[in-house]
């Protein structure tokens, strides 16, 4: 990995649309991402990131607006510094690893030995070095999933765009792809990432653009953005035998603010603003009730909340 | 774009897609084994003529003829079986038992052979044709041969059949002679015919007469039945009033007896009778009854007479149905129509009988003056009107049926490899999400595509320059191969990858993309020279076909192995192929970019 200079925003995108048969996919997106930052980009299903991602490589032509990678619009002779993963595994299933390799990087005019010493420290850091002669399409999901990675890293780009790089993936895999993502952002390359997986993101992005129906309804760090939604904290409470009623009514006797009370099963999950009252008190409650708590659970609501909000 | 860096794109991407290609066994030995395959089947079905040992059957119905045509059928390399029936031979040779069925019908000097063939086996009953037409040709100089013998030995017995026919002449010029007299006899009895015609009007009136006695008679002998009916009317009222009288008196049968006295009797009787009225009655009676025998006499002769007048009367409308001046109009008319028939066919048959004799004498003469020998020495031409010879070109001498089908096998091979090859890479890479990434590289979609239509060109050369080579090393065909070949092959290779490329760019699925590549290559196969022969078909649809890939390919292929000219000896081949070229690669650029 070279070194890398904090310069101005990597990528600026302003007033950008597209539309697809008179439908209108993007409206007017505009944000920036700062150098060698991790962008998130969260949407629900259909809010059109894909399809700005799509627009930042060069691949859709916009309908108006722009799109700058370092202050220049993303023409093929961009295409050196811009690295993509598509949500799906985007190279030759039926030809081997090293193929792929040889393959990709010619494409990317990439002298030989030079392209040769790159995918092996790729490989290594993915943990697929010793796949080199297996046929690609027979690496297992999350192999497809990092040597994607590998080849979008091959050129050494300045930028990386990933479109839902963990999507079908166990925990334990997505925490790997995290792992890389923030091991390769570490080298100074700018990171893009579409992901539907918010607590991932949370953890991982520097900002955050909350995309819904082709329209950025906020770009911010991901703690501002649960503070500018969310004042209130969630409870989650199970007991036995459970009379949800009764604790809410003891809840009020004890001017405990509660609100958007929701049985699910035995648990009762209701919103408060001062959870310290409900750990003062809840005891109390609970031991005049004859209710036996079995589990406690209180968080502020993540961005999940937020989109459902949004939505 | 630097050229090496272009370069070494295209190199790349081209041996991407050989890998792809290769990828699994059994497809990489598809591709080596299968036009490997398919040159030894073809090599292993046309490498000889040699039909030595198969089997002819034949159907011999001309006696004492089997020897000589087993012995041609021998002769010529060939093994005989017989049969009695024409049916058993056809059916076994439908059967592919006999390589064909000889059916020899008619005799020595009018024999007809008739040869059956199963062209659903083209090629072999094509080989077959052309061996057993020797034997015809060997069994027509020995008919030739047969004939000039025959022709000798009848030549003597010729003049004394001349001199016989003269005899016959002569005789035929009395036997007109005689017929002429017969034509005279019958102009006499037309003569004596017209005469009776005269009298006719004659016949008619007293016809006429007859007619009206007739009838006057018939109204007289009406008239006097009347007169009878109305006596016997009387007669018998009278009988009648008699008879009453008797029973009023209780005369009984009392006197009685004087019906048969004489009227003195019966006078006497009366005065003596006690009841003398009775005897009246019995009088009155008698009387009525006499007379009413008289009166049945005379009707009954009445009855006679008009019986006869019936008779005389059908006679006559016997007469009438057919009047005599019409019968006897129309025998005369007839017998004038045969005496004109009967001089006319006569004046005609000596006509002709005169101008056979001057001609037959003619003949005779020429015939007596003609030297034989010549006669003899131009039977071959009396039998063989028309003297064929089938040349080869020099260059086709000694080539076999899979020499000259070698070029259009090769082009088979090049355009159904060609095209399949390039249809799958484009499926290949339609349906790998691999697509993605070469489009955001910093390349043009088109040169990769390019890319692959190079290697798709050169597959396809490459598999039809083995064949060529394994032609030539172990089937030992007789073609001319120069290197300059091999570019043109790459160049012919490149066009049907393109096509083929269009096909998978247009077609909405893999499954889609093959059909129509398969059905492409065999539609150029079907339409072109080495299955319908161009010249059958409509001029305008011949033409058309003729500048198909394929048939280009074919003619410029053949030019080159056969008759070793050099590529620009076909300019209008080499022209159309390269705007084929021309014309895939802008089509490619510009359906791949958009």
């Amino acid at each position: 990995m070279g070194e890398r200079f904090h310069t101005d925003a990597a990528v600026q995108v302003q007033r950008l649309r597209k539309s697809f048969n008179d439908k209108n996919i993007l409206k007017n997106i505009s944000f920036q991402v700062g150098s060698s930052n991790v962008h998130g980009l969260v949407g629900l299903s259909g809010a059109g990131k894909t399809t700005l991602l799509n627009c930042l490589v060069g691949y859709y032509d916009s309908d108006g607006g722009t799109v700058l990678i370092h202050g220049e619009e993303p023409k093929r002779d961009i295409a050196h510094k811009v690295g993509f993963t598509t949500q799906e595994s985007c190279f030759y299933a039926d030809i081997t690893v090293k193929d792929n390799v040889k393959y990709f990087g010619n494409l990317y005019s990439l002298p030989h030995e030079q392209m040769l010493r790159r995918a092996h420290t790729l490989l290594q850091l993915t943990g697929l070095q010793d796949t080199k002669d297996v046929r690609a399409g027979n690496l297992s999901g999350g192999m497809q999933r990092r040597f994607d990675l590998v080849l979008s890293l091959l050129h050494d780009p300045d930028i990386l765009i990933l479109d839902e790089p963990a999507s079908g993936l166990d925990p334990k895999r997505r925490h790997t792809i995290w792992n890389l993502v923030r091991r390769v952002n570490n080298t100074g390359v700018t990171t893009i990432i579409s992901s539907h997986l918010l607590h991932d993101l949370e953890e991982i992005c520097d900002e955050i653009s909350l995309l819904h129906k082709g329209t950025i309804v906020n770009t911010d760090t991901p703690q501002r953005l649960r503070d500018l939604f969310s004042h209130h904290f969630r409870l989650d409470l199970r007991t036995t035998p459970g009379q949800h009623s009764a604790i809410l009514d003891a809840m009020q006797d004890r001017d405990i603010a509660v609100s958007n009370p929701q049985r699910t099963n035995a648990t009762l999950r209701v919103e408060i603003d001062h959870p310290e009252t409900v750990v003062k008190h809840l005891g109390a409650i609970l031991d005049d009730l004859n209710e036996t708590l079995l589990d406690i659970n209180i968080e502020k609501p993540g961005l999940e909340s937020l989109l459902e909000k949004v939505s | 774009m630097n050229l090496p860096p272009t370069l070494q794109v295209i190199l790349a991407a081209a041996k991407k897609d050989v890998n792809r290609l290769f990828s699994s066994q059994f497809s990489a030995g598809l591709l080596i084994a299968g036009p490997l395959l398919l040159i030894g089947l073809v090599g292993f079905a046309f490498q000889s003529n040699n039909l030595t040992d198969v089997t002819v059957g034949i159907h011999n119905e001309i006696d004492g003829f089997d020897n000589t045509i087993q012995s041609l059928i021998q002769q010529n390399g060939f093994n005989a079986t017989f049969y009695d029936d024409q049916t058993p031979c056809i059916d076994e040779n439908k059967q592919g038992i006999t390589a064909a069925c000889l059916s020899l019908t008619g005799n020595q000097s009018n024999l007809q052979a008739d040869v059956y063939l199963d062209f659903s086996r083209s090629q072999f009953a094509a080989a077959v044709l052309g061996e057993v037409k020797t034997v015809f040709d060997d069994l027509q100089r020995r008919k030739l041969s047969e004939f000039a013998d025959e022709l000798q030995s009848n030549a003597a017995d010729l003049d004394v059949q001349l001199t016989t026919f003269q005899d016959e002449l002569a005789s035929t010029e009395t036997a007109i002679t005689d017929m002429q007299d017969t034509v005279n006899n019958v102009n006499t009895s037309l003569q004596s015919a017209n005469k009776s015609l005269g009298s006719i009007p004659e016949i008619q009136r007293r016809l006429n007469n007859i007619d009206n006695q007739l009838n006057e008679t018939e109204q007289y002998l009406t008239q006097i039945d009347g007169s009878v009916q109305d006596n016997q009317d009387a007669v018998e009222t009278q009988q009648e009033r008699a008879t009453t009288l008797l029973d009023q008196r209780g005369c009984g049968d009392s006197y009685a007896e004087i019906e048969s006295l004489t009227d003195d009797e019966i006078a006497a009787t009366l005065n003596t009778a006690d009841q003398p009225t009775c005897v009246l009655v019995w009088n009155y009676k008698r009387y009525f009854d006499e007379r009413a025998a008289t009166l049945d006499d005379i009707e009954a002769g009445i009855s006679l007479q008009q019986d006869k007048i019936n008779t005389y009367q059908n006679q006559r409308e016997n007469i009438s149905e057919q009047p005599l001046t019409a019968l006897i109009g129309d025998e005369v008319q007839q017998a004038r129509q045969r005496q004109r028939r009967i001089q006319g066919n006569l004046s005609q048959g000596l006509q002709r009988l005169q101008s056979g004799l001057d001609e037959s004498s003619d003949q005779l003469t020429s015939l007596r003056n003609a030297d034989l020998l010549d006669t003899l020495q131009g039977a071959d031409n009396a039998v063989n009107p028309v003297n064929v010879n089938v040349n080869r070109h020099d260059e086709l001498q000694n080539l076999t049926i899979l020499d000259i089908l070698f070029p259009g096998i090769l082009t088979t091979l090049a355009s159904f490899v060609g095209i399949l090859v390039g249809s799958v890479l484009v499926m290949k890479e339609r349906v790998s999400n691999a697509g993605f990434r070469n489009a955001i590289s910093p390349f043009p979609t088109s040169l990769l595509q390019f890319s692959s239509t190079i290697t798709g060109g050169m597959i396809s050369a490459i598999q039809v320059i083995v064949v060529l080579l394994v032609g030539i090393t172990v089937f030992g065909l007789e073609t001319v191969f120069t290197v300059s070949i091999i570019p043109f092959l790459i160049f012919t290779g490149i066009i049907y990858t393109i096509l083929g490329q269009i096909i998978g760019r247009l077609a909405p699925n893999q499954e889609v993309s093959a059909l129509l590549s398969i059905i492409t290559a065999v539609l150029f196969l079907l339409f072109s020279n080495l299955i319908t022969p161009l010249e059958k078909l409509h001029p305008v649809l011949g033409d058309i076909f003729a500048f198909t890939p394929f048939n280009l390919t074919m003619e410029s292929l053949r030019r080159q192995l056969i008759f070793g000219e050099g590529i620009l000896a076909t300019p209008t081949t080499s022209v159309s192929l390269a705007a084929y070229l021309a014309l895939g690669i802008t089509f490619l650029i510009y359906y791949v970019e958009d």
